[in-house]
């Protein structure tokens, strides 16, 4: 703390110096023809006229302390004398004439009558022909106490020199801002006056400029990687203060929220949702889950397709469109048992950021969102803890200072505990099911400097599940990923990762019988991404970088377990490919009003051998019959290349402060697909990577939205259209064999796709109640075309995909009565998903079976649902081990029967409708929370 | 934990039970007036098959019929022809409420394809694809062998070997008409007879044996596949077939008791036409409720001719066929093992009484009490027959077994089939 003064000391110190050394320079450029003149320290000078004038000079003598002046060799009257002499300090000065005395002041000068209307506002149509010029004078400046500052104490400044020639009721304030160990310039400090919505930002040479009321104000200044600064100012004129900011660690939390206030507005990109974990706590949700994708969901544009369907489908993409991030590696399968819950810790998780409409330029891949999920960094200072303890699963995450200040380690685990109580029911059936999952998670993050910091991450997760008694399914998420982050300058900033994530699943079938066998998938990748943002000056910011990625595909296998198995294995061929990229966006502030994001990405991918491709005669349907020629690749032999430039093109227009315009458009190749031929993803469905046979997807995305804040940014409001076409998505063959099929091309349709919406989200910030109501009318539709009706689907017209829902509202209410008690509600409307329904029966080979119509013509009834919860937060009492808080919850108060799907099924000749739901009746559930 | 705590905790884990073994599964009534934009009538129906043997060849029309309907709604008055790429063209009559029969017997060629012409009493003319007339593969092998399935079962498996010529993969569906030896457990060279049955009269009921007429010890019985069996060679890397299963009948099952005997038909089938039965099986079964198969229309090869788009629901086949029977005894599997049980309960004896409880008439010719025998109303009923005389016992006479415990025509037919061979 005392080196903290000290330096703060010389700081303002240093100012000054810098500021009296400008004010030399100017004085001699102004005196170079005249070699005659002497300078002189001012005291002398002033004793001098003293001694020839006779009048006296009264002053401080600190002020004159180092001030040197010219000495005056003009004749004239001695104000003229005084103007010149005093011109180039802060000094001014009152002659009383009549006791010949000269009152030197700092700054300030004597007012010699008093303000306008000092005795009360005199009858207004009297003096109306009265004014006079000093009429207009404002008040004069005086120490106002009731700004409070609270920050480090600063000297008082004072800003140039009053003039009763230049009373303004504004003063205009430049300066630069350097970095007070480097010398360089600070870009993007943003200067604030206290008690006001002044702000200014320092250019790309720290230069700056700020309008300021006369007199006393106070203003911050806060920059990245910057400690924030408070200074006190005395503002008399124009002047120039020019900042020595010292380096620290940002209050990230302060200017978070500040950010967050007006980013909506203010930010460029469209389609960009941030969801804070901790704040959504008291989102009552299934099983009193804490649950990001849950409150994704909640989110306009983002929906599944049915409750607990594995997927997301953001804006009428599919769910393979997704690139979900945990610490910037891939999560393949971010839920655990079929989607009721998510894979994620939900204390060691910070956020995320959800992109669905203009996409960063550093991510691709992926048509439809991008999902970063950000673990908390742990805390540096003390151990801490959080946890919970639900019906079904717990949780807990421990944070531990590994270097006080510098290092510290975050790990989570969670598990699911049902298996027991399963096991210990009297229904014998029950009694071989199993479901069950855990996951864990660690993250360490080390800060070597200001300048230089690195975060690990290493997660894993696990789902056994049985839905027979002998068939027991697995899968698991891995990932590991490492990141440096490196300032190089003040000006860039770089990230260098690697991360790497794997992706499987397996299913061990024990019968009885001589079909025991062992069948796995797998996809593993990795990547390295080099980024970089340099602030190029204060229209420019540019992002770049480069990323490369090698994926590594075992499409499947299947083995005999046990010597009396007779199961034939198979091994699919592995699957290797890399995927490239090179970007570089700029971010352009062409006037305040106006910025654009332009983004430009080269994404790039080889699908390379070893293995074997089929080709397929031309202008024929794709199938057994009609391959062409089987050609193998060897070991690293590049099967075939995908690639092309994409756009991320972002215009945003402030129309006033708080209420914008914004348009976008992107475009996106995917090279990477799952393959499932069932109406709602399943966790045995595959990825695949596109090759010979099946192309990169492509997509396209513009829209259009107004952004407006109310009341202090406690209201948001906004409306957002968009349309996106998507070319070569994937769809299969209706009952197509895809696991364990070498030729799965032949099944493959690859179609477009058409989706379009309006988003409509108001958002309450603040106060007592705050939530969100969304509603979004969105349509997604597909078609397969072809001239060959087994590569048709509904005679390759458009039809309505198994998630299109047109009309989603979603309403988030927390109200918070006391401290301790907050009540939350959530509301969920959609319309009811397509299926496919039979239209009929038919006998066919002496069989009856259902006919059914086109894909996806009807539609279950509609799916609403109204859960709501209960936070109790423990007494505060002090020396309290641990902070406690229980939750309360019932899902699906309503009691609803949401059908999840209707299908239909021959037994014994006989056609039976079936509908299956998940969750048909209120589910109360209750969860014991804990911090410490 | 309080006791509401508990309750809410087993009732969630019961539900989650609940999701986790498909219990959420209903049944529901099926919605009858569906809002579509066909309506169910306008759907044809076509099921027809030509294969390479020479012989008249049938195809059925009929139309969609409602999802709880009992019977569908057969096509009459329809104008068929099969066309084949060399011009020749043969006709169909029709020989009952929508079964059409070729006027002339004749067999698709190899070489050839055919085009199937259907055009319905209200003018609208169908055509199918041309269809080529798949390689013609004979069946290699068939056996039975002794197996346990993935159910625990153990009973016999009937596989199926076949060795097509050339490269390339062959797609075959099966049927199968399965003949079995029935010889009933409890049979007696004697049969029970009803001499007379006149309550109310002198001597009203009187029941005698006398030696069966014809054979009712041994008979024949059997049945045909109900359900999609589909091989390919495609999915096994080669092009040849081996050890395909088409049929499992659990050691349990009387049928296998004695001689059992199938005849399996392979039809050869274009990879179109197995794609067809593929989905046609695949829409009509279920495996897990998270995830179900996507079901679509079915699509054939036949469309109406004036738009394409308008599809008929049914396939035109073209196919080879090759046909092989088998036999296996139960002792040639299960070599002195205890026989499956029989298709009835053959361990209880029945005594009926002859003389009814509570007769008792009020004159001649008028009952007023009971006046029904069951020995004689079994005997009538064909559901009793004759085990042994019971001495000493004036009201019941006879002992008796279930009727087909004696009788084998009651679960068979006592005609030895023509193909049999012992």
């Amino acid at each position: 703390m005392r080196k903290e003064i000290r330096r703060s000391k010389w700081s303002s110190l240093s100012h000054k110096v810098h500021f009296l050394f400008f004010g030399l320079l100017i004085y001699w450029s102004n005196a170079q023809d005249s070699s005659s003149i002497r300078v002189q320290p001012l005291q002398e000078v002033l004793l001098n006229i003293e001694a020839k004038t006779g009048y006296q000079f009264f002053y401080i003598k600190d002020w004159l302390a180092g001030q040197e002046v010219m000495e005056p060799n003009q004749k004239g009257s001695l104000s003229e004398i005084l103007d010149a002499m005093l011109a180039n300090t802060d000094l001014n000065y009152y002659v009383l004439e009549d006791e010949r005395r000269v009152i030197l002041l700092q700054n300030t000068i004597i007012y010699d009558e008093l303000p306008a209307f000092f005795f009360g506002r005199p009858d207004s149509l009297g003096s109306a022909n009265n004014e006079v010029a000093t009429d207009n004078r404002p008040p004069p400046a005086f120490f106002v106490g009731n700004i409070r500052r609270t920050k480090r104490e600063y000297p008082v400044v004072r800003i140039g020199k009053a003039s009763t020639r230049e009373l303004k009721s504004r003063y205009q304030l430049t300066g630069k801002v350097t970095n007070q160990r480097t010398g360089e310039a600070v870009p993007d400090l943003a200067i604030r006056l206290l008690g006001s919505n002044l702000v200014a930002l320092t250019d790309e040479n720290g230069n700056y400029a700020i309008e300021l009321p006369s007199g006393y104000n106070v203003i911050s200044a806060t920059a990245m990687g910057i400690e924030d600064m408070e200074r006190e100012l005395m503002i008399y004129n124009d002047g120039v203060l020019n900042l020595a900011m010292e380096e620290g660690l940002q209050q990230l939390e302060e200017v978070t929220v500040e950010a967050d206030a007006v980013s909506n507005v203010e930010e460029t990109s469209t389609g960009t949702e941030s969801i804070d974990l901790e704040e959504s706590k008291n989102i009552p949700l299934i099983l009193g889950e804490r649950d990001l994708l849950q409150v994704a969901k909640a989110l306009p544009g983002i929906s599944s397709a049915g409750e607990g369907a594995t997927g997301l489908n953001v804006r009428g993409g599919k769910t393979d469109q997704n690139l979900v991030l945990l610490d910037d590696a891939v999560i393949y399968n971010p839920t655990h048992f079929f989607g009721i819950f998510q894979a994620l810790n939900p204390f060691t998780t910070e956020g995320a950021d959800i992109y669905k409409g203009s996409i960063p330029v550093e991510f691709g891949g992926r048509l439809s969102s991008v999902f970063d999920i950000r673990t908390k960094n742990g805390n540096v200072e003390k151990f801490s803890g959080e946890g919970s303890l639900g019906p079904v699963t717990g949780n807990l995450a421990l944070e531990i200072p590994v270097k006080k200040d510098t290092s510290s380690l975050i790990i989570g685990g969670r598990g699911a505990y049902a298996d027991w109580i399963l096991r210990s029911l009297d229904d014998e059936s029950l009694n071989n099911s199993e479901a069950s999952f855990f996951d864990v998670i660690a993250k360490y993050h080390h800060r070597f400097n200001e300048n230089s910091e690195i975060k690990g991450t290493a997660y894993f997760s696990r789902d056994d599940f049985s839905i027979t008694s002998d068939s027991l399914y697995n899968y698991t998420n891995r990932l590991a990923s490492i990141r440096w982050d490196h300032r190089h300058s003040e000006k860039t900033i770089g990230a260098l990762l690697l991360a790497n994530s794997d992706y499987r699943f397996g299913i061990d079938f024990d019968g009885e019988a001589n079909t025991d066998f062992d069948l796995n998938y797998s996809i593993n990748e990795t990547e390295l991404k080099y980024k970089l943002n340099t602030r190029l000056n204060d229209k420019h910011s540019l992002d770049y970088g480069l990323s490369a990625k090698f994926y590594s595909v075992n499409p499947g296998s299947i083995e005999p377990v046990g010597s009396n198995s007779d199961i034939a294995p198979v091994f699919i061929d592995e699957e290797q490919a890399v995927e490239g990229a090179l970007f570089i966006g700029d971010e352009i502030s062409l006037t305040d009003r106006l910025s654009i994001d332009l983004g430009l990405r080269y994404a790039f991918f080889a699908a390379l051998g070893s293995g074997t491709q089929r080709t397929y005669f031309d202008g024929q349907p794709r199938n057994e019959a009609t391959v062409q020629d089987t050609i193998s690749y060897d070991s690293g032999e590049v099967i075939e290349t995908y690639g092309g430039p994409e756009a991320r093109v972002a215009l945003r227009f402030l129309l006033a402060p708080d209420f914008s315009v914004k348009a976008s458009f992107n475009n996106a190749y995917q090279f990477i697909h799952t393959l499932t031929n069932n109406t709602t993803v399943s966790p045995i469905d595959t990825w695949k990577l596109s090759d010979l046979n099946i192309e990169p997807q492509t997509g396209y995305q513009a829209s259009l939205g107004f952004y407006k804040n109310f009341n202090d940014n406690m209201y948001e409001v906004s409306v957002e259209g968009y349309y996106k076409e998507m070319d070569n998505v994937l769809d299969f063959k209706t009952g197509a064999d895809l696991f364990l099929n070498e030729n799965v091309e032949t099944e493959v349709l690859q179609g477009d796709g058409r989706a379009y919406g309006v988003e409509f989200l108001i958002k309450k910030n603040r106060g007592k109640w705050n939530g969100w109501l969304g509603y979004t009318y969105a349509r997604s539709k597909y078609r397969f075309d072809s001239e060959f009706s087994e590569e048709r689907i509904n005679g390759g017209e458009f039809f309505p995909s198994n998630f299109d829902k047109p009309h989603d509202v979603s309403l988030i209410a927390n109200y918070k009565l006391t401290k301790r008690y907050s009540f939350s509600a959530n509301f969920v409307y959609q319309t009811g998903r397509p299926v496919t329904y039979p239209i009929g029966t038919f006998r066919f080979n002496n069989a009856d079976f259902v006919a059914f119509s086109d894909r996806n013509e009807f539609r279950i009834p509609d799916f609403y649902r109204l859960d709501l919860g209960v936070n109790i937060e423990g007494n505060h009492k002090k020396n309290k081990l641990a902070h406690s808080f229980w939750t309360l919850s019932v899902y699906n108060v309503l009691g609803r029967n949401n059908p999840y799907s209707v299908f239909f099924v021959t037994e014994d000749g006989e056609v039976k409708a079936l509908q299956s739901t998940i969750f048909s009746i209120p589910i109360p559930s209750i969860t014991y929370n804990f911090k410490f | 934990m309080t006791m509401e705590h508990k309750t809410s905790l087993k009732y969630f884990l019961f539900f989650l039970l609940l999701s986790i073994t498909n219990s959420c599964v209903e049944e529901v009534a099926v919605e009858s007036e569906v809002q579509s934009s066909l309506s169910v009538e306008d759907i044809l129906v076509v099921d027809a098959t030509l294969t390479d043997e020479v012989k008249n060849h049938e195809v059925q029309l009929t139309r969609i019929f409602a999802l709880q309907g009992e019977e569908p709604i057969f096509e009459t008055g329809a104008q068929i022809h099969i066309i084949d790429s060399q011009g020749g063209q043969f006709s169909y009559e029709e020989i009952g409420a929508g079964t059409y029969r070729s006027i002339s017997a004749f067999a698709a060629e190899h070489g050839k394809s055919y085009r199937l012409e259907i055009t319905t009493a209200n003018g609208k003319k169908y055509v199918s694809s041309e269809v080529a007339v798949p390689k013609a593969v004979p069946i290699g092998d068939i056996r039975a062998q002794r197996i346990t399935n993935d159910r625990e079962e153990e009973g016999v498996g009937i596989f199926l070997d076949n060795d097509p010529d050339g490269d390339d993969p062959t797609f075959f569906r099966y049927e199968y008409e399965e003949t079995y030896k029935i010889i009933a457990p409890k049979w007696d060279p004697f049969r029970l007879r009803v001499v007379r049955y006149e309550p109310c009269f002198s001597n009203p009921f009187v029941v005698d044996i006398i030696p069966w007429e014809d054979e009712r010890r041994i008979c024949f019985g059997g049945s045909s596949s109900r359900r999609l069996i589909q091989a390919s060679s495609a999915e096994l890397g080669g092009n040849t077939i081996d050890n395909f299963q088409l049929h499992f009948i659990s050691r349990e099952n009387y049928i296998i008791s004695h001689r059992y005997s199938m005849n399996v038909t392979q039809y050869a089938q274009t990879s179109d036409a197995y794609s067809f039965y593929e989905r046609l099986g695949d829409f009509s079964s279920l495996d897990n409720v998270f995830s179900q198969v996507q079901p679509g229309f079915l699509e054939g090869n036949i469309a109406l001719e004036s738009n394409p788009e308008e599809l008929a629901l049914g396939y035109f086949e073209v196919t080879s066929v090759s046909k092989k029977r088998m036999y296996f005894n139960y002792e040639d599997l299960f070599p002195g093992e205890a026989l499956p049980p029989y298709a009835v309960n053959c361990e209880n004896l029945g005594n009926p009484r002859l003389w009814p409880e509570m007769y008792h008439c009020a004159s001649t010719g008028v009952c007023d009490g009971n006046c029904v025998s069951p020995l004689i109303e079994g005997i009538l009923l064909e559901q009793l027959t004759f085990a042994s005389e019971k001495e000493d016992d004036f009201l019941s006479p006879y002992y008796t077994w279930p009727s087909p415990c004696g009788d084998c025509t009651q679960i068979g037919s006592n005609v030895v089939p023509e193909f049999w061979e012992e």
